[in-house]
């Protein structure tokens, strides 16, 4: 067994976005003695710093009308009806109350006309309820969140990546941990501990997701018992750039449609007219999504594979003022886009399933909670856009709450023995890594997966495609890559080999769930069953069976306010319809 | 996918300080499509080499600040900026390394830390909607761009000597964002300031490498002197501003600053002004008589304002008095349109800077008129200037370019143009030359109210200039010379120091 050092925490966060900075904060005002596990550079890494559409709340200030209730509806109809609506009532409820708190750690938003909070229309909301901060909402949310966080002096350990989760009976009592800069182990004794280190986004060639976002969540909860759910429900975002090469994957944020832009295939038609008379261009991501895919495989899109979306219409001072990054970042590749068109295509974007969790946001572990993009059940099968930032407040704020109680009040006392043997068997995890080379290359490997999983698990999917995926990802389940042993600080190939398991498992849950739901719905296209069925109105939870095998069920829908079989909502495209109306 | 598909070259920095005695340098080849960008490199060379090299990525999207690196000796985003052939890939500078291209962050993290970058109020606003105007927020917003990429600080000179000093443009940034930031209640100003803002030569090479071109030394630095200007009665500026109404200078010196000029015969009206600038006038009398000298030959007749001369305003400017700057100036370009001036040409690189940036800027209504530097006057019309032809033997010289003339103005060429012609003298360029020139250490007012400091700046510089293996350091301002000189003198090293408009009149 290899070297380590033992850190005794009462709350333990994973994870260095959103979600995990208001959950430490959270559990911080609790009492408790926090330390974050951050996989990157804290306020740096993730996706929180780099979000750029806003943060939906129904404040009412551009439309008076606006209120929780429906946005709760909004979220629910975007979500396919697929969501948890206990956990969105939270979210829609708790939403303006979170983002209040940003300014007071330092955040500045933009204001309207009325000098109260800015509120943009983004897809899918009925009204405009994002706020903003210029088109970098998510960069000055996490400003604010790194600060409170340093003044409040919780510990953050950067360049630190969690290994494995350590179990007592039915209960998560610690973590191993890879510091990079030292090259050294660490092992937490941790009372409670968050995973809110983000999804699995990575696991697609043409992803917005940062590298580092492998699903290192999903495979540490599953390891110990906890669940998943609607793991296949991935959300393609329609606007990633997809030429030039140079900048081909790189995000055109929602803002851009936000602001008025719009899209045009190659004969200059203004398709979604065809396809959503009503809500056009803002009308949810997942939908958007399928009608770029028919119109590029039907033929009418550009030479690269893709679609234009314009914002040449809109006056330059507009660009220049709320679309600074997107304006700055065409300008670096030659593409000015108040004078000309981006040809985009749909990228993966954000994991809308997760770890199944309750209202306290807790998993079916106890002392193992999930917050933000790692908790599943709160956007169903589709998230609407600027939902993700108020989901992070939201989460964070109440795991992080929960967690420090669990921690705090009465927590039964460690068996020790049960713990040096939980040490042993994550180690050997670590050791089957490092102890020999087995010529798998880690990055090669990651690559692959990459490219099977876009090709094959992404916008369109079918039975053959499906199989093809799962049956490449058993392979590569019985040789995962082993690297030996290749230097100690900051060892690259050991985290490509750690990052290879993870990717491989969210792979495998989505390839299997995608199988399992025999139907359309929202971003999961199946071209064998292109419409929703009444009967998959229901939610896939994953979950290892005692011989680490993965088990797929379903389970109904947690219903409180809607009822998911009798509401109405959106009829998806099933191919690109040439006649106008329908 | 690519068009141009080929095998490239690039050198990368590897060092593992728990298994190295040494750094080295190892070359890997790429294979390369147009418009590669440089994290893309890198990974295939971990994946085709497994040649392990660490390094930091994450967004892509040169939004969240991870992957700065130096490539060739400048800071830059691996995700943004495009690999070449023959690129050398380093850690930034003044952080410990981790491990080859990762640099310690914690150390960067605990310098915002001791920022308090949290907002600071008596009042607990946490469960209020605060009511604010737009226009309220846009400075802070402006500051808020910063990504914390680090590369401002990778080439700012006045960290190279201490970070005590000065900490820094981002740090600078950051904390003009709270200072903007109509909710925070703190004294942040203060904060600036005790932080070395004085000590910021605001010479500009942040803001050319800041990937999301914040304006840090006008926006940050600038604005946080302004505010500290309305807010003290009497800083350091003060002495200066009184000096500069009263006697036309901002040195506080009482004795006439015309009588360089005495018996060359320059008219007091007509339509070129040869404006001396302040600091030449007293120090560097000679260089001046040269440059009129110099332009007779090429055919300019200039006139002189003598007593009338003020100075040009810019220390006004450095030292955060506004209105007293845009004051001045209307009253010299008053004083131009009554003697029928139509271009002024002056030797200053401040006062150049001055004038076609400034001037402009804050000036608003008025009629200009045209503003060069004498080095672009001399090196339009050189034909006239009958240049010696033999070489000197041993005489080697480099150039340094003054950052108001270069980074700020863009003028590289004029003064090179003048440098190759000397067919006397043997031209070497330093390293770091045009907008990555390293700044002398005098600008931004530093040399006015911290000289010491501005001396310790330019050693460094001088350094550089010693490692062309030039007898002689050519220069074109009189802020770079004057500060050179005071370096010199506290030994920073034997070169000869001298003037191009000097160095040209010598070699007709």
């Amino acid at each position: 067994m290899l070297d380590y050092e033992v850190i005794e925490v009462d709350v333990l966060v994973v994870g260095g976005g959103g979600a995990a900075s208001r959950a430490a904060i959270e559990a911080d005002s609790a009492g408790a003695n926090v330390c974050m596990l951050v996989k990157g550079l804290f306020g740096h890494s993730g996706c929180t710093p780099i979000a750029l559409g806003g943060y939906a709340a129904a404040f009412g200030n551009a439309d008076p009308r606006d209120n929780w209730r429906v946005h709760f509806e909004d979220t629910c109809v975007g979500g396919g009806m697929l969501n948890n609506q206990e956990l969105v009532e939270i979210l829609c409820k708790e939403a303006p109350e979170r983002f209040k708190e940003l300014e007071s750690y330092g955040s500045i938003f933009d204001r309207g006309t009325n000098c109260r909070y800015y509120q943009r229309q983004l897809g899918g909301h009925s009204y405009p309820r994002t706020c903003t901060s210029g088109d970098r909402t998510g960069g000055e949310m996490m400003r604010g969140l790194v600060n409170e966080v340093y003044r409040r002096e919780i510990k953050v350990l950067q360049d630190c990546t969690a290994i494995r989760l350590l179990k007592e009976d039915d209960r998560v009592v610690g973590c191993l941990a890879y510091e990079l800069k030292r090259g050294k182990f660490l092992v937490f004794r941790a009372k409670s501990t968050i995973l809110a280190s983000g999804g699995c986004g990575q696991v697609f060639k043409f992803c917005f997701a940062p590298y580092g976002k492998v699903g290192d969540a999903n495979r540490m909860a599953l390891e110990v018992g906890a669940e998943l759910v609607d793991l296949e429900m991935f959300q393609f975002h329609p606007t990633g750039y997809i030429a030039p090469e140079s900048i081909a994957g790189q995000s055109i944020s929602e803002g851009v449609r936000g602001e008025g832009g719009r899209l045009y295939n190659v004969l200059g038609e203004r398709f979604m007219e065809r396809y959503n008379p009503k809500q056009l261009e803002l009308a949810c991501r997942d939908f958007i999504s399928r009608c770029i895919y028919f119109e590029v495989k039907e033929g009418r899109g550009t030479e690269d594979g893709g679609v234009f979306l314009s914002v040449t219409h809109v006056p330059a001072e507009i660009i220049e003022q709320r679309l600074t990054t997107m304006l700055m970042r065409g300008l670096n590749y030659g593409v000015d886009i108040r004078v000309e068109p981006m040809r985009v295509y749909p990228s993966s974007h954000y994991q809308n399933g997760g770890i199944r969790v309750d209202t306290t946001w807790k998993t079916k572990v106890d002392h193992l909670y999930a917050a933000g993009e790692s908790a599943g059940g709160v956007h169903g099968g589709n998230r609407l856009g600027s939902n993700s930032l108020p989901d992070l407040l939201v989460s964070g704020k109440i795991a992080g709450w929960n967690a420090a109680r669990a921690a705090l009040d009465s927590y039964k006392p460690v068996d020790m023995s049960n713990f040096r043997r939980e040490i042993e068997r994550a180690f050997k995890y670590v050791e089957d890594i490092v102890s020999t080379d087995n010529g798998v290359n880690p990055i090669s490997m990651r690559n692959e997966i990459k490219e099977l999983m876009w090709n094959n698990v992404g916008i369109a999917r079918s039975k053959e495609s499906l199989t093809h995926a799962i049956n490449v990802l058993e392979g590569m389940k019985k040789r995962p890559p082993r690297v030996g042993q290749r230097g100690k600080s900051y060892n690259v190939e050991f985290l490509e080999a750690l990052d290879a398991r993870s990717m491989i498992c969210s792979a495998e849950c989505m390839a299997r769930g995608a199988l399992m739901r025999e139907e359309s719905r929202c971003g999961h296209f199946r071209e064998d069953y292109p419409v929703p069925k009444h009967e998959w109105t229901v939610n896939i939870v994953y979950s290892l069976d005692e011989d680490g095998e993965l088990r797929l069920r379903k389970e109904p829908v947690v219903q409180t306010i809607l009822d998911p079989y009798g509401t109405e909502m959106p009829i998806f495209p099933t191919h690109g319809r040439i006649e106008c109306g329908e | 996918m690519g068009t141009v598909r080929k095998e490239i070259k690039v050198k990368v920095f590897r060092y593992d300080p728990q298994e190295d005695a040494e750094a080295r340098f190892e070359e890997y080849p790429v294979e390369y499509y147009e418009g590669m960008r440089i994290w893309r490199a890198l990974d295939s060379i971990n994946e085709k080499q497994r040649a392990n090299i660490a390094w930091r990525l994450s967004c892509r999207e040169y939004l969240c600040g991870s992957c700065t690196i130096m490539v060739n000796g400048r800071p830059a985003l691996a995700c943004k900026t495009a690999v070449e052939d023959g690129q050398v890939l380093e850690p930034l500078p003044y952080f410990p390394i981790v491990k080859d291209l990762v640099i310690d962050r914690d150390v960067a993290a605990n310098r915002l830390i001791k920022l308090r970058p949290w907002l600071l109020r008596e009042d607990d606003i946490s469960k209020t909607e605060v009511k604010l105007h737009q226009s309220d927020i846009l400075m802070a917003r402006d500051m808020t761009q910063c990504i914390g990429c680090l590369a401002c600080i990778a080439v700012c000179p006045a960290i190279k000597g201490a970070w005590e000093q000065f900490n820094g443009p981002m740090y600078q940034t950051l904390i003009a964002k709270a200072a903007f930031n109509p909710l925070d209640k703190a004294n942040r100003v203060a904060d600036a300031i005790r932080a070395g803002a004085f000590n910021c030569t605001q010479c500009g090479a942040c803001r050319d490498v800041c990937p999301k071109k914040i304006d840090i030394p006008e926006k940050a630095i600038g604005q946080m002197k302004v505010l500290f200007a309305r807010q003290q009665g009497d800083g350091p500026g003060k002495a200066v501003v009184e000096s500069v109404k009263l006697n036309y200078n901002p040195f506080g010196r009482i004795e006439p600053k015309w009588n360089w000029a005495d018996g060359l015969g320059l008219p007091k009206s007509g339509p070129v002004l040869f404006f001396a600038g302040c600091l030449s006038s007293y120090e560097f009398g000679g260089t001046l008589r040269a440059g009129v000298e110099l332009l007779r030959k090429v055919g300019v007749e200039p006139c002189y304002l003598a007593q009338d001369e003020p100075c040009c305003g810019e220390p006004l400017l450095r030292l955060g008095y506004e209105n007293e700057f845009v004051k001045h100036a209307l009253d010299f370009l008053e004083c131009c349109k009554l003697r029928g001036v139509k271009e002024v040409i002056t030797p200053c690189a401040e006062c150049f800077r001055a004038f076609t940036i400034n001037y402009p800027k804050y000036i608003k209504g008025v009629q200009l008129p045209v503003f060069r530097h004498v080095t672009q006057v001399l090196s339009d019309k050189k034909g006239r200037l009958k240049l010696k032809s033999e070489k000197i033997k041993g005489m080697k010289v480099t150039y340094h370019d003054p950052c108001r003339l270069g980074r700020d103005c863009g003028v590289y060429d004029e003064p090179r143009s003048l440098l190759y012609d000397l067919k006397g003298v043997e031209f070497v360029e330093m390293e770091k030359t045009r907008r990555d020139a390293v700044c002398c250490g005098a600008g931004g007012g530093v040399k006015l109210v911290n000289s010491p400091f501005a001396e310790e700046m330019g050693m460094t510089r001088l350094e550089m200039a010693k490692q062309t293996g030039a007898s002689m350091l050519v220069t074109a301002c009189p802020w770079c010379q004057w500060n050179f000189r005071d370096a010199m003198a506290k030994g920073g090293g034997t070169m000869v120091l001298k003037n191009i408009v000097d160095l040209v009149n010598e070699n007709l």
